[in-house]
């Protein structure tokens, strides 16, 4: 019950935010078989979780202040960049942790993804191709 | 005459034969010219011809080895660049260096109340200005290294480690560590000094101004979910001390589950054989912890409890101290208002102490913070302590008080006020 609500609420809030924004594609290397949610693929771009369904994974960001990075935020935790700095301030001066590893672009990031069987990121779905698996769209 | 004949015979003949012989001559050499010059342009035409396919075939091949070449040495030159580039990044990845500041104007309208740090009359930078560097270092895929350098206003900017330790990760879960790092008691406790972390210009005075802030020891921590939180456990154990105070060990245990918006956060910490420098007894001290914070982007809202079970020997009362936040981010501004309250613990009344041994103190906090961009906030703050009740709150240490023993009446009548102004940034 609880899930469907929630599923709902996402996907409302999913078509409301949607119009000014490109589509953002989460992806993985095509030997990767993942099924996650938001929330799980959120906390795992935070630092909070390291696996997906048992498969460990190492989210790779975009460059900071780039739109899609901005977008992926925005819509999949709630967070706006300052945010962001914000929570990640208060990871990497407890000596928690470091963001994840940031990459230039879409072709970088997915060159990267398609040779890592072990990561995930983001990127404009335009973009995608056979090198890599999305998992999951976000608007 | 005959010879005139003759000649004129001749002459007469001459044109013709010669005109004859030039005309079948110059026929015939027309002839074998156009001729020539047809084979000659043939040939010329074959060896134009060939000389174009020549030239063609020759340039051709030039340029195609040299294409080669070209694409040849770029992705050459993308190899090197490439790996160049993941030396570069394999390193900067190992090593990480990253900043934190505060700078703020400080006025209170009492001298000698100490929040996190003294406060004056006149708008004073000293005590909440903070600069911070960080170095993590990747010693291995399982083992790195952290020191954290601060310089506070308080401390005349001298430079100390607030953090240095070595940690041992030995799966995903389980992290190991050793060294010096904050203690954990509250939300807020270890990322006390990062404003730009938090809405406050600092957070709870009730809540947050405990006795020790770091200990040298090892900590445990293990990560792991359950249903769909995101949890950590960690235990502690070491020792600590300050100007005023000695412990023979501290530890605890503390709890977070994380899910989406929400974090919970329960801790129980015991300070062991606490001494107090110029008290004769000693004694311990539990703490116990309970907090809730959601922030969703927009809300942000939290609510932490705090009891304080201090031994019989020593100069204080247990007390309780609480503390909510409200805040709501418009854009970039985030108005937030924060009510706290601590006060001494009546089952305790027994130990029979004077009221300066007690503690009890309300405030309410209002402050605006502004995102100036990513990586500065502006925050101006009024916060308005009172209910003193003939104590000295959570405000005052000792030596403050030497300073000006008047303080408790001053306390009790006016309350304190402080203004804050100033920034956080992080980098």
């Amino acid at each position: 019950m609880f899930k469907k609500l929630s599923l709902i609420t996402a996907t409302i809030a999913a078509l409301s935010s949607s119009a000014c924004f490109a589509d953002l594609a989460v992806i993985t290397h095509p030997s990767a078989s993942i099924n996650a949610s938001k929330a799980e693929v959120s906390a795992l771009f935070l630092g909070k979780s390291k696996s997906l369904g048992g498969q460990k994974l190492t989210p790779i960001d975009q460059e900071e202040g780039s739109p899609s990075r901005d977008q992926f935020y925005q819509l999949l935790s709630n967070k706006n960049p300052s945010q962001l700095n914000a929570y990640w301030a208060r990871i990497v001066f407890t000596g928690k942790g470091q963001p994840p590893k940031a990459l230039m672009d879409d072709s970088e990031v997915k060159e990267f993804v398609a040779s890592n069987t072990d990561s995930i990121a983001y990127i404009d779905s335009s973009e995608v191709d056979d090198s890599v698996k999305v998992i999951m769209t976000v608007k | 005459m005959k010879k005139k004949l003759i000649t004129l015979a001749i002459l007469s003949s001459l044109p013709w034969q010669a005109a004859t012989a030039d005309q079948n001559d110059i026929l015939q050499r027309l002839e074998q010219l156009e001729r020539k010059s047809a084979q000659d342009q043939k040939t010329i035409s074959e060896l134009t011809s060939k000389l174009n396919a020549l030239s063609q075939q020759s340039s051709g091949s030039d340029s195609v080895k040299l294409e080669q070449r070209l694409v040849k040495l770029e992705k050459k030159t993308q190899r090197q660049t490439k790996s160049l580039k993941r030396k570069i990044e394999s390193q900067k990845d190992r090593l990480s260096i990253k900043g934190f500041a505060s700078v703020y104007a400080t006025k209170a309208n009492v001298k000698g109340v100490t929040l996190e740090a003294g406060v004056d009359t006149h708008w004073d930078f000293s005590p909440d200005t903070i600069a911070g560097l960080q170095f993590d270092y990747k010693v291995s895929d399982s083992i790195d290294a952290v020191i954290q350098l601060t310089a506070k206003g308080k401390n005349d900017f001298d430079m100390e480690a607030e953090w240095a330790f070595l940690r041992f990760n030995v799966n995903d879960s389980l992290a190991l560590r050793g060294g010096r790092m904050r203690l954990p008691w509250y939300m807020y406790s270890e990322s006390i000094e990062v404003g730009y972390a938090y809405p406050w210009v600092r957070p709870p005075a009730e809540v947050y101004v405990t006795s020790f802030t770091t200990y040298e020891g090892v900590d445990a921590t293990y990560s792991h979910p359950i249903g769909s939180w995101n949890t950590d456990t960690k235990i502690y154990y070491g020792t600590a001390g300050t100007d005023v105070a000695e412990a023979e060990a501290v530890s605890g245990i503390a709890f977070t589950a994380e899910k989406e918006s929400l974090t919970l956060r329960a801790s129980y910490n015991q300070i062991d054989t606490i001494s107090i420098t110029g008290f004769p007894l000693s004694d311990d001290i539990d703490y116990y912890s309970a907090s809730a914070r959601y922030d969703n982007g927009k809300w942000f809202a939290m609510l932490e409890g705090a009891e304080a079970d201090i031994g019989k020997k020593l100069p204080f009362l247990g007390n309780i101290a609480m503390s909510g936040t409200l805040g709501y981010q418009f854009e970039k501004w985030m108005p937030y208002m924060s009510l706290s309250k601590t006060y001494s613990d009546a089952s305790h009344e027994s130990n029979a102490v004077s009221p300066v041994q007690k503690v009890s103190m309300e405030s309410i906090t209002l402050g605006m913070r502004y995102n100036l961009n990513n990586q500065v906030s502006l925050k101006a703050e009024i916060a308005d302590y009172d209910n003193f009740d003939g104590t000295l709150g959570n405000t005052v240490i000792g030596t403050e008080l030497a300073l000006n023993p008047n303080l408790v009446n001053e306390l009790d009548k006016d309350g304190v006020h402080v203004l804050s102004v100033g920034f956080d940034a992080v980098f």
